[in-house]
């Protein structure tokens, strides 16, 4: 998968066509953060006007309170970051991700609108993302 | 006007770095610092009293870090002793100090600050409403407190400050704040706070700041009273506004408001621009000080004692009801422990790990489907190793020949590629504290012994 220009440049994409990084880990053992990192001015507005500013996606997406989900836009560092609290804390009998290194798996493939565009995204039946109809405001 | 440069010697104690790499970044430092703790290897480490790198991975960092500074004569500090700074992850390090020093004839000041604090002490503060939880704190109460297995408290730079005062050229530090190691001397030279706790927040890492970290190495930040500088030694290694900035984010929840136990970093309108080829100024870093002097606590209490099983399944007829498949398997295994070992099914733990299916998200998987095979663990956590070896044992065998209705005769589901199929994997534990403890002195619970070597 090659991150394509026509992708950073508009038109729907997947969040890892836009972003340059998109990692997850613990931020102390109770609670998970998120960073999605861009390398360019525009891709870093075209996801802060996206719905990864909505904390219903994380709240859906990670079976949380919608409440306890802190979303920021860091603009010298490019950066959107989530984070909320851990479903179990790390390395209890239930958890699965001691690190909380694979959270972020789920944001991968997540379709990114062009912003204004009301089409619903391109989705593949082999990935299974929020159906935006519930998470997307507009 | 005040200055202060500080040196990260890597990222963590035991993962390496370039020696020269270090000797270049230590000229004119006034300290050397290197963070040997996390609790992001989870629980086990603070709840054994195990450190996770090996004594030799320790040895080696720490001694190059001593040549260096000895010779120079500049402070070290190493915080977070042993991975997660109790009282025998201390020793452990301190006797490799002594070792080293012993083995070279190197001649110093020693100062080990301990942080293990004993439940007593954590009940009676926790009934003077001295203990206050983070978010998403467990429920405590005093009998819970009691049932840890080690305490840990995270000092600041006061007991670090103090040990330097009495004479020490090295500082070891039980658990300690990452930034605390390299703002203890900055903040004792004149540097103001913000200025010297966001430094120390960007190098705690190593060269995790730079922007293509190629190998483990070291940093520096020098510092005056407007800003600092960040700079790696290695010429490999380069900062980028964006690198520091996004550092800034690492680890923790909010980006522009770090807590620290004297007050909160405000970094919201920090300004970062390239300085030089390969550094970057960071200004603007602003300090609250807050007067209800806190320091954050650690806990593991164990939980039971694992054992694990590892199998590959591959028969189609069985992953297309992989689902229905365990629950009877679990059905008939849980029968079977009932019957011969007497144990109830509240008295431990039995899941069945699917990698393949949903074994590293859980119930977060929204594609729980199994692909062409699925990897299988059996995850069994009981009171004893003993209740926790045999109840796998039933779990494991009942999964290797339980019938399924597509087939009659004799049947093996289970590929093991281990022989036995069981391993003991020993005692879990499960952090069990996510408060702050309000001080009125921010030395108290971390006392410190001098020896000189």
């Amino acid at each position: 998968m090659e991150h394509s220009s026509e992708a950073q440049a508009g038109g729907d994409s997947e969040l890892w066509q836009v972003a340059s990084l998109i990692r997850s880990k613990n931020a102390g053992p109770f609670e998970i953060t998120i960073d999605i990192m861009c390398d360019n001015a525009a891709a870093f507005e075209r996801l802060r006007n996206s719905r990864l500013m909505d904390p219903l996606l994380y709240a859906e997406l990670y079976k949380t309170d919608v409440q306890a989900v802190d979303i920021f836009a860091h603009s010298e560092s490019l950066a959107i970051k989530a984070s909320f609290p851990r479903p179990t804390p790390s390395g209890s009998r239930t958890d699965t991700d001691v690190y909380g290194g694979q959270f972020h798996s789920l944001l991968v493939r997540l379709p990114v609108l062009q912003r204004g565009d009301e089409r619903p995204p391109h989705r593949d039946a082999a990935t299974a993302m929020p159906d935006p109809e519930t998470v997307d405001e507009s | 006007m005040a200055r202060a440069k500080a040196v990260a010697a890597t990222g963590m104690i035991g993962t390496g770095f370039l020696e020269e790499s270090l000797v270049a970044a230590s000229v004119g430092a006034d300290v050397i610092a290197c963070d040997g703790g996390s609790s992001d290897p989870g629980p086990y480490y603070l709840g054994s009293g195990e450190p996770q790198f090996a004594p030799g991975a320790i040895r080696h960092d720490v001694e190059r870090m001593l040549a260096v500074a000895l010779e120079r004569n500049i402070p070290l500090i190493l915080g977070s002793a042993g991975t997660a700074g109790g009282d025998p992850h201390v020793a452990i390090v301190e006797s490799i100090v002594r070792d080293i020093a012993a083995s070279r004839g190197w001649h110093f000041s020693l100062a080990t600050i301990r942080s293990e604090v004993s439940a007593d002490k954590i009940v009676r503060a926790f009934e003077r409403g001295q203990i206050t939880p983070l978010a998403a704190a467990p429920a405590i109460t005093s009998e819970s407190i009691y049932g840890s297995s080690r305490i840990v408290a995270m000092m600041g730079v006061e007991p670090i400050q103090r040990a330097l005062r009495e004479g020490a050229q090295v500082v070891l530090t039980g658990r300690s704040s990452d930034v605390s190691i390299f703002a203890a001397v900055p903040l004792a030279l004149g540097i103001p706070p913000g200025v010297a706790y966001h430094a120390g927040k960007i190098i705690e890492c190593g060269a995790a700041s730079a922007s293509h970290r190629l190998y483990p190495d070291g940093i520096a930040a020098t510092m005056d009273e407007a800003g600092f500088t960040v700079e790696p030694p290695n010429p490999d290694f380069r900062c980028t506004p964006q690198s520091v900035a996004s550092h800034t984010l690492y680890e923790n929840a909010n980006p522009f408001r770090l807590v620290e136990p004297g007050g909160v970093l405000d970094t919201a309108s920090c300004t970062y621009e390239q300085s030089g080829p390969r550094a970057v100024l960071v200004r603007g870093s602003k300090f609250e000080p807050n007067p209800d002097y806190t320091v954050r606590l650690e806990a593991a209490t164990l939980a039971g004692y694992r054992a694990i099983s590892v199998a590959g399944i591959r028969d189609p007829l069985v992953l297309r009801q992989l689902d229905s498949f365990l629950e009877r398997v679990e059905g008939a295994a849980v029968a079977k422990v009932n019957a011969r070992l007497g144990l109830d099914r509240s008295e431990y733990s039995l899941r069945w790990r699917t990698y393949g299916a949903d074994g590293t998200l859980g119930a977060l998987e929204p594609t729980p489907a199994p692909c062409h095979e699925v990897g299988l663990v059996i995850d069994v956590v009981a009171k004893t190793q003993e209740s926790a070896n045999a109840v796998l044992e039933a779990a494991w065998y009942t999964a290797l020949h339980h019938p399924i209705a597509e087939y009659s005769g004799g049947v093996s589901h289970l590929a093991f590629p281990f022989s036995p199929p069981a391993l003991p994997a020993g005692p879990v534990y499960e952090f069990s504290l996510n408060h702050v403890w309000h001080l009125d002195d921010p030395c108290s619970p971390f006392p410190a012994t001098y020896q000189e070597l």
